[in-house]
């Protein structure tokens, strides 16, 4: 390993200190971003949307993020921002961060020499293991260039949102989860390359890094957003209404399904029975599990439609339509899950709803131990 | 929140998810035998009874231990008095 690799790349840290950290739900280092957000690239800055501006970190939440932090495990915080420097309590809130024992320190120019890299060197930064990154505004990023909100700072609790974290939970898992030639370079056990320029440029977290020196000769290796759902999903055509997996977010994706003549849910007048909509929030859900599951097996990962309540019907859609459905795991428990969907045509909200899904994971049962497995009228 | 509180809230929970008549909802009532829950109805038990306290309810190793109502009370009561004492414990520091 050459010298530049010793630190993770864009960071304070030497690598050996996090290689190992696995799935814990423990937080080393953590970025707070005082000042107004600026974009000086990434590992360094990043652009808040102007959708993400709604309220501002107080002075005593970003106290209580550091004591949050500390709870964690956090053994250093960089306060970034334009001016973040100039912050008003910036000194105070210093003080207060070495008071807990943390190393508190201002984004300056080290940092950005230390992200400084030789040209095929791996990237290291494996920075999901150990850190991420709050925003002025309160939301929890995975760091700079990976900008999905994993949650808000004012309504959760930092550990929370990283512990319920299924983006984090899937960067943590990396060697499992990367897909592409990322998975097979050499530097596979130190490196799983820029995750924020697979996100930006394929639109998935857990792609290959496009922009990587060493994938230059593999970028048609490269899968990229938005991903047809073959081997994904278990259904097959023509019961397979949901066409591709087009953006993923925390616990939450959004799919097209193209309505075609000949669709099973389809009458001789070319409408498309209410009960599609159900399915299609169904299929939905097993596509964001099953692109999760794609670096882990290749097959797509079972799961059940249990129920489905609060279904709300507004239109109807037609054959020659695209329709647009969004999923979010509202609640888990065990196996067991709980989902809001929405379908939509453009802007139109066709129907929404609430579906209760099984799919397999690595959770433990819980209540659910002492009662029977069917349904009360076991129907 | 008292102890009433939260037998009151929960009380909430089976009636107005599960339609479960008031006159039922009594400590000593098996959630799965007496009250006709199944495992399928715990997902919802679980978002109801987080929605209704404002907490997070995890997969607890006591989750396991619940078989009544009152086993319900206590576990609510148990993860409202930790929030309390993690609060104050934060605060402190």
């Amino acid at each position: 390993m050459s010298e530049s690799c010793s630190r993770i790349f864009g960071s304070l840290f030497p690598y050996d200190k996090f290689a190992d950290q696995g799935r814990s739900n423990s937080l080393y280092a953590l970025e707070i971003c005082i000042g107004d957000p600026v974009d000086f690239g990434f590992s360094t800055a990043f652009i808040n949307p102007d959708s993400l501006r709604d309220k501002k970190l107080s002075y005593e939440e970003i106290c209580d993020i550091i004591n949050q932090a500390k709870n964690l495990g956090v053994q250093a915080i960089v306060f970034s921002g334009r001016d973040a420097k100039y912050y008003p309590q910036i000194e105070d809130i210093l003080f207060f961060a070495k008071s807990l024992g943390v190393d508190a320190s201002i984004l300056n120019e080290e940092y950005f020499c230390i992200a400084d890299l030789k040209k095929n060197d791996p990237a290291l930064c494996i920075r999901h293991r150990f850190s991420c990154i709050v925003t002025s505004y309160g939301y929890v990023l995975p760091c700079p260039g990976l900008r999905i909100p994993l949650g808000s700072i004012h309504y959760q609790k930092l550990s929370d949102i990283i512990r319920d974290s299924e983006i984090l939970c899937d960067l943590k898992e990396y060697k499992n989860k990367i897909k592409g030639p990322c998975r097979i370079c050499e530097n596979a056990e130190i490196c799983y390359g820029c995750r924020g320029r697979a996100y930006c440029v394929t639109g998935d977290y857990l792609a290959s890094d496009p922009l990587c020196e060493r994938n230059k000769k593999h970028k048609s290796d490269i899968m990229a957003l938005p991903l047809p759902l073959d081997g994904i999903i278990p259904q097959m055509p023509p019961m397979r209404l949901v066409d591709t997996i087009d953006k993923l977010a925390e616990r939450s994706a959004g799919c097209s399904v193209s309505i075609k003549e000949g669709m099973p849910f389809a009458d001789e007048n070319g409408s498309i029975d209410n009960v599609a909509y159900l399915e299609m929030m169904a299929q939905s859900i097993a596509a964001l599990n099953g692109f999760r599951n794609i670096g882990k097996s290749d097959t797509a990962p079972e799961g059940y439609l249990l129920g489905a309540k609060k279904l709300i019907i507004n239109s109807e859609a037609m054959v020659g339509e695209r329709l647009s459905v969004f999923v979010f795991k509202y609640a888990s428990y065990g196996d067991f899950g709980i989902v809001k969907a929405i379908v939509k045509r453009n802007n139109e909200v066709l129907a929404t709803g609430e579906i209760k899904i099984w799919h397999k994971t690595d959770q433990e049962p819980g209540i659910g131990d002492q009662g029977p497995l069917k349904g009360k009228n076991n129907d | 929140m008292t102890e009433q509180d939260i037998i009151e809230l929960t009380n909430q929970v089976f009636e107005e998810s599960f339609e479960i008549e008031k006159e039922l909802l009594k400590p000593e009532m098996n959630i799965f035998q007496d009250l006709g829950l199944d495992s399928l109805d715990v997902v919802d038990l679980v978002v109801a009874l987080q929605e209704k306290f404002g907490i997070k309810i995890r997969n607890d190793e006591r989750l396991k231990t619940i078989r009544s109502l009152g086993d319900i009370y206590n576990f609510i009561l148990a993860l409202k008095e930790e929030n309390l004492s993690l609060n104050a414990l934060h605060k402190q520091e």
